[in-house]
């Protein structure tokens, strides 16, 4: 193996120390329970694409389980994207059912309550049968939205601490000249209701040790070679709270005679053929020629692979400790031909087997989890950024610190 | 139609906005648990489901942690038992109900009599001191109204169920809740919700023109009472009822016609109202459709002219529910009348449906925070006195307040 290869991430990093990792917060209620109040109540959410919402009336509707509630994200006439709890003022009916929509005016199923796209009561039936009643005081929750790079977010503290861009930090910094607009207008998706904790899930993407063995299906020598058997990164940046890491992609893949043509008409997951000068300076920072792709990680459960004309994003949502929504969704530009739609449906499929084989692990591994016959995981070097995502969810959650404290 | 505000004949209900926590809070539930599901009397079943000496019904009640066992005894005497066996607390019968006259548990033999004597104990010699006659089963009290089977957990209930039915178990009184209960189709769904949440959706009329806009677009509203006015309320200690508006200019479609022809629906309209003992539509008005009763804690029966239909809120967990709901009938005499019968039962399922979307949707954000309380208007005067009902057995702002 080349030395190129074989850095020693740790030695960075000292204050992640590198003994095992405990298992508990994988399985344990009582540390959901805090992941709840003191992680996804109090930090900015990715909940959606601008691009969902095209015109004046588009919604989108947005269910939070671990925050026990729904979020309904609108444009106003005004041009203007904004959130609220999707319950109705009246009897706290859940207002809108549906995933997505257009319309001028939201009615609550129940008792025809209705607000205005501003969130504003604008209609309540029979009213002059409430008591001393105001109507404008009894508007849509809001809940705090900003828009960055055409990515919405939301958070359900009314008045956050700290601005969207403040809180992005590093991740903003990086990715700034990312051509997220362009490369936005065509978007695949998929959502699976996953049995496995949602660090199992996002764990599965912040490494590449597994790469040549539960990928050597789907992607047998394209992140691997001869010279990087393992896929060591080459780049990696641990922050506060969000991190980032390079892809090693092997200049000498093979494609097959079905993607060489794709490749002529696009960027692929798979795609080697692209000018480094295009990319912003916050993306590939190294400007290796054997890049494949950047991994950001948004905390606490978004995360953004972009590569070289084409992006994708996970998302792992909480339901309970062992379950977990997963949305991903792969991004390209508008196809201009037959044979650019050609090359992303090529992307896109490929993506899907890979993920299939990821998402494999993901329950079988849940369900020996809690069986005590281990403890704690043994992280290598390559696996840093795993250790990070556990060790920035603890600084959160306090668990253990609240435990020692109590010794 | 008079606007009448039913919450000045009620003051001390009040008009404030009514808190949300105890539709969420695990603490609320153990109180309600302890406080009201094992002090009050719960119906458990109907006389007709136990004609005949040895039929018995089980009834498991999570909420109150037991099951317990229903029998008519050879004396004609209905009875109930906890359904748990007096050797090693095995719960007894296992199945929904049946017919015997030897309740024998499957782990070591023992066996009941109808009476809940224990009769038999297999290698009793081997036992120290055995008094037969001190092990039968636990009884619970249990007592019939109108052909309803009640049960109370209390070792001694406060009152008799006469007693706590008082005047609107009076009022259904003559009502020929036997001669409708012949043929009777009964629905059980668990939902994710509340059973206060559940309990609600059945205690007010403002819901029906949106909600049932599709099943039942314009039964029970007109042009004159677009919101289903309800034009009587009762309140009676933890007990109420509304009396439920019917638009007598209602359309019928084609095949409700024929339907109508045989036999009493949900929304038939050509009701004989002198037939209806006093206590059913009190004021006699020609606009009634029907009378829902509810009776604290957990059991509605809402009254038409010639069929009912009951609906009970067994709570499982704070955020779900039991939900049983029948619709009765008498005997049909000809396929015309089982054709009719059909038909309402039908039209009642695709009502049951519309409510019960609404359910699990407001229980799944109720917890957000979004908002604490709910906001009433003049006709959820019956939602806010459940609320009030069920604090005033459980007592947890009273405490809270005592406390500070």
């Amino acid at each position: 193996m080349s030395a190129d290869f074989n850095q020693r991430w740790h030695a960075s990093y000292p204050e992640l120390g590198t003994d095992p990792v405990p298992i508990e917060p994988l399985i344990s209620p009582a540390y959901f329970a805090l992941e709840r109040d003191r992680i996804f109540r109090r930090v900015w959410l990715q909940v959606g694409r601008i691009e969902q919402l095209p015109e004046g009336g588009s919604y989108f509707v947005k269910d939070i389980p671990i925050c026990q509630t729904s979020i309904v994200v609108v444009r106003g006439k005004d041009g203007q994207v904004r959130a609220f709890h999707n319950v109705c003022s009246h009897r706290s009916n859940k207002l809108l059912w549906g995933r997505r929509g257009s319309c001028q005016v939201m009615t609550c199923k129940f008792h025809g309550w209705s607000y205005g796209l501003d969130g504003k009561l604008s209609f309540v039936p029979d009213e002059e049968n409430f008591f001393h009643f105001d109507k404008g005081r009894h508007g849509l929750t809001p809940v705090a939205t900003e828009i960055w790079n055409g990515f919405i977010f939301i958070h359900l503290n009314p008045h956050p601490q700290e601005t969207l861009r403040e809180y992005l930090a590093e991740v903003a910094d990086g990715l700034t000249g990312y051509p997220f607009a362009q490369l936005s207008t065509t978007r695949f998706s998929w959502r699976i209701d996953l049995r496995a904790n949602w660090k199992i899930a996002q764990d599965a993407f912040q490494e590449s040790y597994h790469l040549p063995f539960m990928h050597k299906q789907s992607l047998p020598d394209s992140y691997t070679s001869p010279k990087n058997p393992f896929c060591h990164y080459f780049g990696v940046k641990l922050w506060t709270h969000h991190r980032r890491s390079s892809s090693y992609g092997n200049p000498d893949h093979c494609p097959s005679p079905l993607e060489i043509v794709a490749q002529r008409f696009g960027s692929s997951v798979v795609n080697r053929t692209f000018a480094m000068e295009d990319l912003p300076p916050g993306v590939n920072p190294e400007r290796r020629r054997e890049w494949a792709l950047d991994t950001f990680m948004v905390f606490p459960n978004f995360n953004i692979f972009v590569l070289n004309g084409t992006y994708l994003t996970h998302q792992f949502w909480p339901i309970a400790p062992d379950r977990t929504l997963w949305e991903v969704s792969t991004y390209f530009p508008a196809a201009q031909t037959a044979g650019q739609r050609f090359s992303q449906e090529y992307g896109k499929v490929l993506l899907r087997d890979v993920l299939l084989e990821d998402a494999s692990t993901l329950e079988a591994t849940q369900s020996v989890l809690a069986s005590g016959a281990k403890t704690h995981y043994v992280l290598q070097e390559q696996e840093i950024l795993v250790r990070h995502a556990h060790k920035v969810v603890e600084d959160w959650v306090g668990f253990y610190r609240e435990r020692e404290n109590r010794q | 139609m008079t606007n009448t505000t039913w919450h000045a004949q009620y003051p001390e209900l009040g008009t404030q906005p009514i808190p949300i926590e105890p539709y969420i809070s695990q603490e609320y539930f153990e109180l309600e648990r302890e406080r009201i599901f094992r002090r009050a009397w719960l119906h458990v079943g109907r006389e007709e489901q136990l004609t005949k000496a040895g039929d018995y019904l089980v009834r498991d009640l999570p909420m109150a942690r037991t099951s317990v066992l229903i029998v008519r005894g050879k004396d004609g005497k209905i009875r109930a038992f906890h359904n748990v066996c007096s050797h090693r607390s095995n719960k007894l019968m296992w199945s929904k109900g049946g017919s015997c006259h030897v309740f024998s548990c499957k782990f070591h033999g023992w066996a009941y009599n109808t009476e809940g004597n224990l009769t038999f104990v297999p290698d009793e010699d081997g036992f120290f001191n055995l008094k037969k006659n001190e092990l039968g089963l636990t009884p619970v009290a249990c007592d019939v109204w109108e052909g309803f089977i009640f049960i109370n957990l209390a070792a001694k209930p406060q009152q008799t169920l006469q007693e706590y039915l008082v005047e609107l178990g009076q009022s259904l009184v003559g009502y020929p809740f036997h001669d409708l209960s012949q043929t009777r189709f009964v629905w059980r769904t668990e939902i994710n919700a509340n059973w206060k949440v559940a309990q609600d959706a059945f205690q007010e009329a403002y819901h029906l023109a949106f909600l049932h806009k599709q099943s039942l677009p314009d039964s029970f509203s007109s042009k004159e009472n677009p919101f289903c006015h309800s034009f009587a309320y009762k309140i009676s200690g933890s007990h109420r009822r509304m009396s439920i508006y019917g638009n007598p200019e209602h359309k019928p479609t084609p095949i409700e016609i024929l339907a109508q022809r045989a036999g009493s629906s949900i929304v038939k309209r050509d009701s004989a109202v002198s037939e209806l003992p006093p206590g059913v539509n009190p004021e006699r008005s020609r606009y009634w459709s029907s009378d829902i009763v509810t009776f604290f804690p957990n059991f509605s029966v809402i009254v038409f002219d010639g069929t009912y239909i009951f609906h009970q809120f067994w709570p499982l967990a704070v955020d779900r529910t039991l939900w049983e709901v029948g619709t009765c009938f008498p005997k049909a005499q000809n396929a015309w009348q089982r054709f009719s019968q059909e038909y309402s039962k039908v039209l009642t399922r695709d009502v049951l449906l519309e409510d019960g979307s609404t359910l699990e949707m407001t229980q799944s954000v109720l917890a957000s925070g979004a908002k604490t309380h709910y906001v009433l208007q003049d006709q959820e005067l019956l939602v806010r006195h459940a609320a009030k009902a069920v604090e005033d057995w459980v007592g947890f702002y009273r405490q809270h307040e005592a406390q500070h």
